[in-house]
């Protein structure tokens, strides 16, 4: 049985839990300082009609990325939305073997589903290339680029590559690949929560307050046929009103 | 080594106000922000102005989450070249920000709908422009109207007494076009069911408008009124992103009804006056109030769906439709459409035997 190397066995173990765990600590900290910031509120009474109110807007906006057809940005560039879905799946799944190589081997030790990974990062590796040609090539992506936006696409991109050709879990064959996967695992997750990728922390924030916002105005959640409501509509501010008791039935 | 920059006073007054003003929801819009270019081609601006990458909202964002990160942010403070944080230091980059905050962006939130993260940015736009104006940095026109608001009480200088003049001639033309002498602009008559509000363009440039919605009120049976001061509906604080002003003028307004002891305040066809007037000036404020608030547009189509309307003014075939008026109906009004105008959409009244009255009725702005 091939020994593997003291330095992959400290990377594969070791160091992702302490990373893991600074992590963890930074996001926990940052947390609470968000919630320092008070939030404000709306004093006015709803204008919405009785379709819309906060928390329906809320909840609409916080599963507005799964609806790419509610976006005209997405709606104008569906291939866009396609590679961001093969982006952000391949991150999780990334991040989920990280987990389970060292500790749940057996877990992704499947020949075809060895395949599926690395056909999902191979196409996120692609798609990661691309964007970076596209930061570097378009005047208006350089124009909104800072060293963290290069460098943050750069180390995910060339973390699919290694995740590519670690994914077959062979130390005897990809020893280094394998190692370079961890490393560059804990680096990310040391790198995280300083950097733009730490996006998702705040995007349950931005998204409930935008939709709270919008919904206690009437715009959120966008009815699947805006412009054609009935007129009753607009007279059913109150859920008692008898046009929308009507319209509830 | 070099000797630190000095900040501008304005400039020093500018980042100590930053740290007052951004809450929760304007620090999630600022940090949130991952420069993926996704709002560039949502922008009106952009569309109108291609290769100009000044106009993207993201890099108009930026203007201010540079002068975030560089205070606020934990990275930009520590590594401010790396996320792309930038101090403020000059007059000059403050008269830079107020062309971008003021000139390129109409806090429309198109970009925001269309942002996968949600960021908002009108809201921290807004922002950027009340911390300018708190130092006097705004453009001069801005200036002039918010200044009249504040002194005179309504944004187009109008004084209380040819507000009144003004109210007084319009009653005398109703009762002499419908010779009718009962039709009245009451003023100042307490626990009327509504208080109608206006926008100042309306009493300075074309008073029609007051006469045509008084007519209305009278035809519909309405109990209303209109205050003597407190009847400027519209709000530069939404523009400027003064909240104190916003507060003040909205004040104004609330305070005249609840003098009044209206049920209801209708506000006259404005969309950023409605807004303010309905929705923000609360918040503003910091003041609930007791009564409701209504866009003039849906007192009107109650009138025509619910009310008497439509039987009167078969009664009165002398009733005429105003072409292009927002409010007044056409005669013979025998089919309303089955939907209800989104923002901008249009509501068709027929006149049957005649040429079809195309009625433009702008529904409110959320």
């Amino acid at each position: 049985m091939h020994e593997i190397s003291p330095l992959l066995r400290f990377s594969e173990d070791k160091l992702q839990i302490i990373a893991l765990l600074f992590m963890a600590a930074v996001y926990v900290i940052k947390v609470k300082w968000i919630l320092k910031f008070t939030a404000g509120k709306e004093r006015q009474k709803t204008t919405s009609t009785g379709r819309t109110d906060a928390r329906k807007g809320a909840y609409y906006s916080l599963f507005n990325i799964f609806m790419p057809w509610t976006m005209s940005s997405y709606r104008q560039h569906p291939l866009f939305y396609l590679q961001f879905g093969v982006f952000h799946t391949a991150v999780a799944v990334s991040i989920a073997m990280s987990v389970a190589m060292p500790y749940f081997p057996g877990l992704i030790a499947n020949h075809y589903l060895v395949l599926l990974m690395q056909a999902l990062f191979g196409a996120a590796f692609l798609i990661g290339l691309g964007r970076l040609i596209r930061r570097i090539a378009s005047p208006y992506m350089r124009a909104i680029s800072s060293p963290d936006d290069y460098f943050s696409l750069w180390l995910l991109t060339v973390w699919f590559a290694f995740a590519f050709m670690a994914a077959p879990n062979r130390p005897e064959l990809t020893e280094l690949w394998l190692t370079g996967y961890f490393l560059l695992t804990a680096l990310f997750l040391f790198y995280v929560p300083f950097s733009k990728i730490s996006h998702y922390i705040f995007y349950p924030f931005t998204r409930w307050y935008l939709g709270k916002t919008l919904g206690h105005r009437g715009v959120y959640p966008i009815p699947f046929n805006p412009g054609h409501e009935p007129l009753t509509r607009l007279f059913a501010q109150n859920p008692r009103h008898p046009a929308a008791v009507k319209e509830a039935k | 080594m070099g000797k630190a920059i000095e900040r501008s006073y304005k400039c020093q007054k500018v980042v100590e106000r930053l740290h007052q003003k951004v809450n929760r929801q304007i620090l999630g819009s600022l940090e949130a922000c991952v420069h993926c270019g996704m709002c560039t081609d949502q922008c009106h601006y952009v569309l109108a102005n291609p290769g100009d990458v000044t106009y993207m909202p993201s890099y108009k964002a930026d203007k201010l989450r540079k002068l975030f990160k560089a205070h606020i942010d934990w990275t930009g403070k520590v590594f401010p070249w790396w996320v792309g944080a930038r101090d403020l230091y000059s007059d000059e980059e403050l008269e830079e920000l107020k062309d971008v905050v003021f000139g390129k962006c109409t806090n429309c939130r198109r970009c925001s709908v269309n942002c996968p993260m949600g960021v908002d940015m009108a809201t921290f736009n807004r922002m950027a422009r009340g911390l300018l104006v708190s130092v006097g940095v705004m453009p001069e026109g801005v200036a002039v109207v918010a200044k009249d608001q504040w002194e005179i009480g309504n944004q187009m200088g109008v004084l209380k007494e040819d507000y009144l003049d003004t109210l007084q001639w319009m009653e005398e033309e109703l009762q002499n076009e419908y010779k009718d002498p009962s039709i009245k602009i009451p003023v100042d008559r307490m626990g009327a069911d509504i208080m109608y509000t206006i926008n100042p363009r309306e009493a300075k440039y074309d008073p029609r408008t007051i006469a045509e919605a008084a007519a209305i009120f009278h035809f519909a049976g309405a109990s209303w009124t209109m205050p003597s001061e407190g009847w400027d509906m519209t709000n530069f604080g939404l523009f400027n992103g003064d909240d104190e002003l916003g507060g003040a003028v909205a004040k104004r307004l609330y305070d005249a009804a609840e003098a009044l002891h209206v049920k209801k305040v209708v506000i006259s066809e404005c969309g950023h006056g409605y807004r303010s007037t309905r929705c923000e000036g609360q918040n503003w404020g910091q003041r609930d109030v007791s009564f409701e608030m209504e866009s003039s547009v849906i007192t009107m189509l109650r009138y025509i769906k619910e009310g008497d309307l439509p039987r009167l003014l078969q009664q009165r075939p002398e009733l005429r439709a105003h072409r292009g008026a927002a409010r007044a109906p056409a005669p013979r009004v025998h089919r309303l459409p089955r939907d209800v105008p989104e923002p901008g959409g249009e509501l068709l009244l027929h006149r049957r035997r005649r040429r079809h009255v195309h009625v433009r009725v702008r529904a409110p702005a959320p």
